[in-house]
């Protein structure tokens, strides 16, 4: 074994600050520009949280509209913030010589394609530079020279299915994150209130205002090829949209953006909240066993025996006029029925590793010298059922996505006019054979590729964890749980 | 394997820490007194009735510790002396019995008293591979114990470490590794680096060598030695090398099949075994009965602990087991066989029968001709009396019809003896205070070590 022969002065042994403090040129160089790239679009982060809690705030009846929090956001809509669409706006009109109130007089589309590649290359930087920081740390703070959590970085980094998941996912949270400045145009002028906005458009000979509801009368993809606004096109008020336009004349790409934030919160906190039980349960029941255990496989026994769309059917049923029912035009109560449903299946996978670890020696040995139960199962099983929350998390994220998509192609789940992928589904299901194939289409193949990309990340994470699994043998024990509700 | 490399102001800690513990022990060791008291302990598992009988893995042993000494656990896989360290430490909860340390029982303690108990007695374990977390770095290994106490400041406990690290051989740098970076040996001291952190004056070490090379195994007992003479250290040593524990121990306890057989000074228990187990165990060590006396095998495998025979424990294997005066002319062979045919009796009374093998014991189509075979194999060869013939018939025949149970009995009532009726008691074989459980202590029987002589030489 290659162990360097470094002797260690006891000051080496200081807490993390005082490491740093004796060489802080990397951290101080770390710090300022992540700082520097940070403060470009701190506007967009701050928008993106408020926005989160507000919608939560203002569906309790109790809060109602708190007026801090929107206070608050308009604060943070004055936030300066470089890539947005203010600073490079993509909305504009041809006056006969130029456009007029586009970026640098540029065309609509190309404005809105050199925003796009902006925010994704500052994206993109700032996951490099979180790497760099994390380097550094290993190269020039961490005492450690080897810690069991290198190799699993390292065979994660060299593992080709698991960085494709992992560039899927990221800027699936991206899309997700900056929706409002990625799209062509905002959800309350195109989607929301149409009415109530008004643009200017070139007619050929001048130009005119109209509001922009009627703009969408003329922009409709009913699927004949005079009534169709397809990917990446102008529509006829001068409007680029480079996913084409809904049945309804509404821009998809913003549509999708939008509601790329509805699946990921759902899915974020269905996984969540299961997983949390899941993993308390498993902790708990494989440390004491017996009777516990066996309560715990009876209880999530008639769980799972409860049919999960049915349920969800009464509940959002029921629920739907209630104020729980209305937070987050009802994905709330969708993500507690998913995670209500979803924690035994979880917790059946937590429970193998877990009983395993709570037979290994180390655990006798803390209980010998009288570690308490908590600290115990906080310190020597949950690190090593962490990675199994890690692959089930995701491949549970990509099932609670498809199924969030499945429910609003039913109709169900999260009410209109709220975006969602499977509501712009099933919008399209009757123009698949014309020429306004894409409204289906699109959706349907974003849908399946950010599946795939959770899945793809957990079998990279399981890979790397576990390297005697291969994907091809481990097929049965980590399945994840597609196909909807 | 590296060794202590200290720094002067350590060596300065290391030696006043020393030398205030060790003024502690001497204190202690010095009047010999007794640290622990077991009496009775029992542990039994799957003990709540539905599984059948219960698993006797302890059986009512008793024996007392003194501080400072070295007590040897040796016996067979399987014979309880995990269990045993284990009930002691607290690990397990004794189904009976009680452990006696300063006037309190610990196997019925809780609260305060109990933190204080595993602050006192630690273990170290087999296993070095499986008993340290992989994810912890062995400085925060070797701090847990002391973190989970509260013991002194964080500070203290930093110089703790560093201090215990010395101590069991292993470098400061070390402090920042993780157990995957080591060897076996390492590993283990790493081990006993965790087990002496609160300062306890009393240890089980659970095989402590038996995972590791023969050329580790002697650095780390070596180490335990240095330690239990710095510190004042009190040792429970469960093992299976009878050398090793004839190396390290001051008095060795035999164990079979979750009683202690055998208790006494390592060197007279070597010298001079008093059981007959023991006499079996030890000429199982190569070389050690010389080159004019047979290594004494034993029959077969021990009895299951869920249905230990009746009277002694060691009743089926023994090689000095008292034979009723009527058949003392049956020869070696055929005593062999009797044994061996009552022990397939035994094994098929208590192997679960199948509901359909039920039924057709029933309607008596037995399915259990194989005995006949059985007796064949065992008997073939041999000239036997006629009435003992006669009574091993009458066994078969009632085996073959399904009576297993029956069968073993009629074996135990015709060939049995004291040996088969009650359990030994503790009858003191030398000044020391040796005790052997057997029968063959007590007046009018033979010493168990002659008859097994004569018995070899027939």
């Amino acid at each position: 074994m290659a162990t360097p022969t470094r002797t260690y002065a006891e000051s080496e042994a200081d807490a993390l600050g005082e490491r740093v403090s004796r060489n802080p040129r990397p951290a101080l160089i770390w710090v300022g520009v992540s700082a520097f790239l940070l403060l470009l679009e701190a506007g967009a982060a701050v928008e993106f949280l408020l926005n989160v809690l507000g919608d939560f705030l203002r569906a309790v009846p109790q809060v109602g509209r708190v007026q801090a929090v929107v206070n608050l956001q308009e604060a943070a809509g004055n936030v300066p913030t470089l890539l947005s669409r203010e600073t490079i706006p993509n909305r504009g009109y041809y006056n006969g010589q130029e456009y007029v109130g586009t970026f640098m007089g540029l065309a609509p589309g190309t404005a809105w394609q050199f925003r796009v590649g902006l925010i994704y290359a500052y994206s993109f930087a700032l996951l490099a530079w979180t790497w760099v920081g994390y380097d550094w740390y290993r190269t020039h703070y961490r005492v450690a020279d080897w810690t069991p959590r290198d190799d699993v970085v390292d065979r994660l980094r060299s593992h080709g299915w698991g960085l494709f998941g992992l560039a899927v996912v990221f800027m699936f949270f991206v899309l997700v994150v900056f929706a409002p400045a990625v799209s062509p145009t905002t959800v309350a002028a195109n989607l929301a209130d149409p009415y109530g906005h008004t643009m200017t458009y070139w007619t050929g000979s001048g130009t005119e205002e109209i509001t922009v509801g009627q703009a969408n009368l003329g922009a409709q993809s009913q699927g004949t090829p005079q009534e169709n606004v397809g990917p990446w096109s102008y529509d006829k008020y001068g409007r680029f949209h480079p996913f084409g336009t809904l049945p309804s004349g509404k821009d998809l790409f913003t549509f999708i953006a939008h509601g790329a934030r509805i699946s990921l919160i759902i899915g974020l906190l269905s996984v969540g909240l299961s997983a949390s039980v899941a993993l308390i349960l498993a902790l708990v029941s494989a440390y004491y066993k017996g009777a516990v255990d066996l309560s715990v496989v009876l209880i999530s026994d008639a769980v799972m025996g409860m049919p999960q769309l049915l349920l969800l059917i009464m509940l959002t049923v029921i629920l739907s006029g209630t104020w729980i029912g209305k937070i987050y035009s009802g994905a709330f109560v969708l993500a507690l029925i998913f995670a209500g449903t979803g924690w035994p299946a979880m917790w059946r996978s937590f429970r193998g590793p877990a009983l395993q670890v709570s037979e290994q020696e180390w655990v006798d040995a803390a209980k010998a010298f009288g570690q308490s139960p908590t600290a115990i199962m906080r310190k020597h099983m949950l690190p090593y059922i962490t990675g199994y929350l890690l692959v089930y998390g995701s491949m549970t994220l990509g099932g609670a996505i498809i199924a969030i998509a499945g429910l609003s192609f039913l109709g169900l789940g999260v009410n209109p006019p709220t975006p969602e992928w499977g509501r712009a589904v099933n919008a399209g299901q009757d123009y698949v054979a014309t020429s306004s194939w894409h409204i289906s289409l699109i959706p349907g193949i974003l849908i399946t590729l950010v599946v795939t990309g959770f899945n793809a990340l957990g079998d990279g994470i399981r890979d790397a964890i576990d390297p005697e699994s291969d994907s091809a043998g481990g097929e049965g024990e980590a399945g994840g749980r597609g196909g909807g509700a | 394997m590296s060794t202590g490399r200290t720094t002067p102001d350590e060596t300065e800690s290391t030696g006043a820490s020393t030398a205030e513990t060790a003024a502690t022990s001497q204190s202690t060791a010095s009047t010999g007194e007794t640290l622990l008291d077991v009496q009775n302990l029992k542990k039994y598992y799957d003990d709540d009735g539905l599984f059948g009988d219960p698993v006797q893995a302890v059986d009512g042993v008793s024996f007392d510790l003194r501080k400072g000494e070295t007590l040897g656990v040796v016996g067979e896989s399987g014979c309880g002396k995990t269990t045993l360290g284990r009930t002691i430490l607290g690990l397990e909860e004794a189904t009976d019995g009680s452990v006696i340390a300063d006037g309190r029982d610990v196997t019925e303690i809780s609260g305060a008293e109990r933190r204080e108990w595993q602050r006192d007695a630690q273990m170290v374990f087999q296993d070095p591979d499986s008993s340290l977390n992989d994810r912890m770095t062995v400085g925060e290994i070797i701090r847990e114990p002391l973190d989970a106490h509260d013991w002194q400041t964080a500070e203290d406990r930093r110089a703790r470490v560093f201090e215990l690290i010395d101590k069991v051989g292993l470098r400061e740098e070390h402090y920042y590794r993780y157990p995957h970076q080591f060897s076996g040996g390492q590993r283990q001291r790493i081990g006993i680096a965790r087990a002496l952190a609160l300062e306890p004056e009393f240890i089980v070490l659970d095989e402590p060598v038996s995972a590791l090379d023969v050329s580790v195994q002697a650095r780390i007992i070596n180490l335990l030695d240095r330690l239990q003479d710095d510190l004042g250290l009190t040792y429970l040593f469960i093992a299976h090398d009878l050398s090793v524990v004839r190396h390290i121990c001051d008095r060795v306890a035999v164990m079979y099949l979750g009683n202690v057989v055998e208790l006494g000074e390592t060197e007279a228990v070597y010298t001079d075994p008093a059981h007959p187990y023991t006499v079996s165990l030890l000429s199982a060590i190569p070389g050690s009965f010389g080159p004019d006396r047979d290594r004494i095998t034993l029959r077969g495998t021990p009895p299951s602990p869920r249905d230990p025979p009746q009277g002694c424990r060691f009743v089926t294997r023994c090689p000095a087991k008292v034979r009723p005066d009527e058949y003392d002319e049956l020869s070696e062979a055929a005593w062999s066989s009797i044994e061996s045919l009552h022990t397939v009796f035994r094994a098929r009374a208590n192997a679960d029968e199948s509901v359909l093998d039920r039924l057709k014991a029933m309607l008596g189509r037995s399915v259990r001709e194989d005995v006949a075979e059985t007796r064949t194999d065992l008997f073939g060869g041999l000239d036997l009396p006629s009435e003992v013939g006669s009574v091993i018939d009458e066994a078969v025949d009632r085996a073959r019809t399904g009576d297993d149970e029956g069968a073993a009995e009629l074996l135990r009532e015709e060939f049995g003896s004291v040996c088969n009726a009650e359990q030994p008691d503790e009858h003191v074989v030398d000044a020391d205070g040796r005790f052997s459980k057997c029968v063959r202590h007590q007046d009018g029987y033979d010493d168990p070590g002659a008859v097994i002589e004569r018995r070899a030489n027939r």
